[in-house]
C-alpha cells in the first residue's frame, strides 16, 4: 500500500469507528448472575478492571477487592485464607474487557454476583457489569470488611430481584429495554458529565424506573428498600453509564485501520488501552496518582494510583470529556469551573469527532470531543485527562477522595509503534 | 486576572545555578523576551536563558511548572505575564508580573547522561541510526508531523559541512564556522526549522564528546548566530550547542550509548510532540549528530560509513514524502 493511501484508509477506518461509536444504541434489558451470562466466567475465576496484572503488582485497593469477592463467594472464611487462594493461583483473576464486562473502580465481579446485562440495538452486541454499591466503604474501592460483605448480599437478595422485575415490567412497554444514550443525553443537559457526576441521571433513571419498581408485583417492602437506595447513592447509574460506553466503543472496535482508541483502563497499577485496529493487545503504562480532593482525615500520601474502567465513560466521548456540561463537577474533584471547560476543549485536540448526540449547551451545543486518536496524542503530546475517585492505597479502607488524572504518554506511543509495524509503515 | 502563585515541580541544574549566581548582586535585571501560552523565555544577563513552561518538558535550564496546577489554576501564561517586563528572581521565587513561581519543593532536574553518568559508550552503529531514523519519521509522518522542504533542501550539505568540521578538528573545541552556521534562521516556526535542527545536533556532538573526553569538541561564538535568527531562537540554539538539551536529546544520548535501539527511537518520539515541528527537525538534528558522534568516539572510524548513513538517513525521509531522494 502507498504512502498516501494508507492514510486515506486511516480516515475512513477512523471515520467508520467514530461513527459506530456514535450510533451504538446501548440499552438496559435484563439483569443475571455472572457466571451464567458473562462469557467464559466459570469455576474460582474473578474479573478486575484494569490491563492484566500479578498478584505481586497488583495495587492495595485491588487486593482488597479481590480477597473480598473470595469471601463473598465463599471460597474462603478469612482474609489471610482469601490471600492465599489468589497468591497460589486457585483462584484466577483477569481483566474485564476482554468479557465485555466493566467494572467502576477495582471492578471486581465474581460469578455469583448480580450483573445488569447491556444490549446494543444497532450493532447487536452484549456488554455487563455490576451494580454499584454507594461511596465509602465499599469492595471497589478495596474494603472488604462485614458491612461490605453483608451490603452486596443486600444487593442479591433484595436489590438484584427488584431490578430484575423492574426492568421485565419496563420491557412490557418498551420492548428494547431502556434507552441508556438518551438519559446520558439528557443528563450533560442537566449537568452531569456522567463518569463522576450522575445526580441528573439518577434522577431521569427513577423517573423512568420507579412506577414499574411498584408495579412489578416484587415484595413492596423490597420495592421500598430498592428505590431508597438507589435514591441515596448519587453514582448509582455509574456502572450502568459504562456499560453503555462498552458498548458504544465494542462497535467501534476491531475496524480495519482505525487508530481510535476503544478502551482506556486502569488497574491502579498500570493503565492500559485498546486500539480499534489492534484488537485485545494491550499497550500499557504507569497509572498515575490523581490530583484531588481529599476526604477529612486523608491525602495525596494516602492515595493509590489511579484505578477502575470507569474511564470507558470519556473513551465514548462522555465523563471528563464533557466536564464544560458539568460545572458542579469541581466540588466533587476539585479544580476550577474554568478547567472543566478548557479541559474539554483541549480534548477536542485529541479526539477525532465531534458527538452526534451528546452536546454540550455552554459551547454552543457543540458535540463532545469523541474518539481518542492515537495519532493526535503523538502529535500534540495532549494525553486523555479525566475525573476519578481515589482509593486508599492499603487494602480494606476504601475511598479517600476524588480528582482529576492525565494519562501518561507511553502506552499511545508504543500503540502507535505497534499499528505501524503491523501496517510495514 | 487576580495574582496567582502555581508551584514550580522541577527546575534545571542549571537554571537554578544560573538563578542563584545571578541574585547574589547582579544589577542588570532580567527581562522576558517572549510569552507564550505554556512558556516564558527569560535572559538572564551574562547567564543565558531560563526557560519557565507548564509543559513537562525537562531540560538543565527549565523550570517546570506542575502541570496539572497550571492547567487547573491558570491554563494560558499570557494571561498574567507580559513580554519585555521585568522580573524579580530568587532561589526560592520568580515573580513574573501577577504570578509567582514557587520553586521551593521543585525537584531538580540533572540530565540523564550527566546523572547516570560515568557512561562507558558502545554507541549504536550508523546503519542501526539510519533504521531508526526512518522508523521515527514514518511514526512523525503517521501522526501528522514531517520536516519542511526548505530544510530538506539544505541539510544534505548542512551535514557534510557538520561532519567535515569535526573530523578534521584536533584542538577541543574547535569553532563552528559559517559552513554548518549560513542557514541558520532558515525555515517557519518561532524556532526556524533549521536552528531546531542545528543546535540540537551541535549539542549531542558536543555531549558524546564530554563523556568520550570530558571536552566539547565545538563552540558557537554568540556574535556568529545572534544576527541570524530571531533573539530567543538564538539564545536557545547558544544553549543547545553547549549541551543544555532537553531530556528526550538526553534520554536519546544514553540509549545510544548503550547500544539500545528501541530506547532510542522511544525517546526520540517524546520530540514529535514538540512545537509546530521544531521537535521533528530537532530528531533530524540529534539523529545526525548521533552518527557524526561515531567519529568522536573513535580516530579510526570509517569515513564512508558515516557519510553513507548521514546521505541514507535523510534520502530515506524524502522517501517517505514521496520525494525522490
Amino acid at each position: 500500500m502507498t504512502s498516501s493511501s494508507i492514510k486515506e484508509e486511516i480516515e475512513k477506518a477512523n471515520k467508520l469507528a467514530t461513527e459506530r461509536m456514535m450510533d451504538s444504541e446501548p440499552h438496559w434489558v435484563d439483569m443475571g448472575i455472572a457466571e451464567k451470562v458473562v462469557p467464559d466466567l466459570k469455576g474460582m475465576k474473578l474479573l478486575h478492571a484494569g490491563p492484566p496484572v500479578t498478584w505481586e503488582r497488583a495495587s492495595g485497593p485491588l487486593k482488597g477487592a479481590l480477597i473480598g469477592a473470595v469471601i463473598y463467594e465463599g471460597w474462603a472464611d478469612t482474609p489471610e485464607k482469601a490471600k492465599r487462594l489468589l497468591e497460589t493461583g486457585e483462584v484466577v483473576f483477569e481483566p474485564t474487557h476482554p468479557h465485555n464486562v466493566v467494572g467502576p473502580m477495582a471492578g471486581v465481579v465474581s460469578p455469583s454476583m448480580p450483573v445488569f446485562i447491556f444490549y446494543d440495538t444497532k450493532f447487536g452486541n452484549y456488554a455487563y457489569t455490576n451494580m454499584n454499591e454507594g461511596l465509602g466503604k465499599v469492595l471497589r474501592y478495596g474494603a472488604y470488611g462485614k458491612e461490605v460483605i453483608d451490603r452486596l448480599k443486600w444487593m442479591a437478595e433484595v436489590l438484584y430481584p427488584t431490578l430484575k422485575a423492574s426492568i421485565d415490567e419496563y420491557k412490557k412497554d418498551h420492548k428494547d429495554g431502556l434507552n441508556f444514550k438518551n438519559l446520558i443525553a439528557q443528563a450533560l443537559h442537566m449537568g452531569d458529565e456522567c463518569h463522576n457526576r450522575y445526580v441528573a441521571t439518577n434522577a431521569l433513571l427513577l423517573k423512568e424506573l420507579s412506577p414499574y419498581i411498584f408495579s412489578s408485583g416484587i415484595d413492596r417492602k423490597h420495592a421500598l428498600e430498592s428505590y431508597r437506595f438507589i435514591a441515596n447513592n448519587i453514582i448509582f447509574p455509574l456502572n450502568m453509564g459504562m456499560a453503555a460506553a462498552k458498548l458504544m466503543t465494542l462497535a467501534a472496535h476491531n475496524i480495519k485501520y482505525s487508530t481510535i482508541v476503544t478502551v482506556m483502563t486502569r488497574n491502579g497499577t498500570d493503565i492500559g488501552i485498546w486500539i480499534s485496529s489492534l484488537g485485545n493487545e494491550w499497550f500499557t503504562g504507569p497509572s498515575p496518582i490523581p490530583k484531588g480532593v481529599w476526604f477529612p482525615g486523608y491525602s495525596e500520601k494516602d492515595a493509590n494510583p489511579d484505578i477502575g474502567d470507569s474511564s470507558i465513560t470519556e473513551t465514548a466521548g462522555f465523563g471528563g470529556f464533557a466536564m464544560a456540561a458539568a460545572p458542579a463537577i469541581i466540588s466533587y474533584v476539585g479544580s476550577t469551573v474554568e478547567y472543566a471547560v478548557e479541559n474539554t476543549k483541549r480534548m477536542y485536540q485529541i479526539t477525532y469527532a465531534k458527538h452526534k448526540y451528546f452536546t454540550i449547551p455552554y459551547l454552543g451545543f457543540q458535540g463532545t470531543p469523541t474518539g481518542v486518536d492515537i495519532r493526535k496524542v503523538v502529535y500534540t503530546g495532549i494525553t486523555p485527562t479525566i475525573n476519578t475517585g481515589i482509593a486508599h492505597k492499603e487494602p480494606g479502607i476504601g475511598q479517600v477522595g476524588a480528582g482529576i488524572v492525565t494519562f501518561p504518554l507511553e502506552p499511545f506511543k508504543a500503540a502507535l509503534r505497534r499499528f505501524a509495524e503491523k501496517h510495514g509503515i | 486576572m487576580i495574582a496567582k502563585t502555581l508551584m514550580a515541580s522541577a527546575i534545571g541544574a542549571e537554571a537554578l545555578k544560573r538563578i542563584t549566581v545571578f541574585s547574589r548582586g547582579n544589577q542588570n535585571r532580567p527581562t522576558i523576551i517572549n510569552v507564550f501560552r505554556n512558556t516564558v523565555n527569560i535572559e538572564l544577563p551574562e547567564q543565558g536563558l531560563l526557560v519557565v513552561t507548564a509543559k513537562k518538558i525537562h531540560s538543565p535550564i527549565n523550570v517546570v511548572l506542575d502541570e496539572q496546577s497550571f492547567m487547573t489554576e491558570l491554563g494560558d501564561l499570557r494571561k498574567l505575564v507580559t513580554p519585555s517586563s521585568k522580573p524579580y528572581i530568587n532561589p526560592h521565587r520568580i515573580v513574573l508580573g501577577g504570578l509567582t513561581i514557587n520553586l521551593s519543593n521543585a525537584n531538580v532536574y540533572v540530565p540523564p547522561h550527566i546523572r547516570d553518568a560515568p557512561i562507558r559508550c558502545r554507541p549504536i552503529s550508523p546503519k542501526a541510526i539510519v533504521q531508526v531514523g526512518h522508523r521515527l519519521f514514518r511514526l512523525a509522518w503517521l501522526a501528522g508531523k514531517t520536516l519542511q522542504d526548505a530544510f530538506l533542501e539544505v541539510v544534505d550539505e548542512a551535514v557534510e559541512s557538520l561532519y567535515e568540521l569535526v573530523s578534521m578538528c584536533t584542538d577541543l573545541p574547535c569553532r563552528v564556522n559559517q559552513g554548518f552556521l549560513k542557514w541558520v534562521g532558515l525555515g517557519t516556526g518561532f524556532t526556524p526549522s533549521y536552528d531546531d535542527f542545528a543546535g540540537s545536533a551541535l549539542g549531542v556532538v558536543n555531549v558524546v564528546s564530554e563523556i568520550a573526553s570530558g571536552k566539547p569538541a565545538l563552540y558557537v561564538s554568540p556574535p556568529d548566530v545572534l544576527g541570524r535568527t530571531v533573539r530567543a531562537s538564538a539564545l536557545l540554539f547558544l544553549e543547545q550547542a553547549r549541551g543544555n538539551v532537553n531530556h528526550a536529546v538526553s534520554n536519546a544520548i544514553v540509549s545510544f550509548c548503550l547500544g539500545d535501539a528501541e530506547p532510542l527511537l522511544d525517546a526520540l518520539m517524546d520530540l514529535i510532540p514538540v512545537g509546530h515541528d521544531s521537535g521533528v527537525h530537532a530528531a533530524a538534528g540529534v539523529l545526525s549528530g548521533l552518527i557524526i558522534s561515531h567519529s568522536v568516539l573513535h580516530s579510526s572510524v570509517n569515513e564512508l560509513i558515516i557519510e553513507n548513513a548521514l546521505c541514507e538517513l535523510f534520502n530515506r525521509v524524502k522517501s517517505i514524502y514521496g520525494k525522490t531522494a
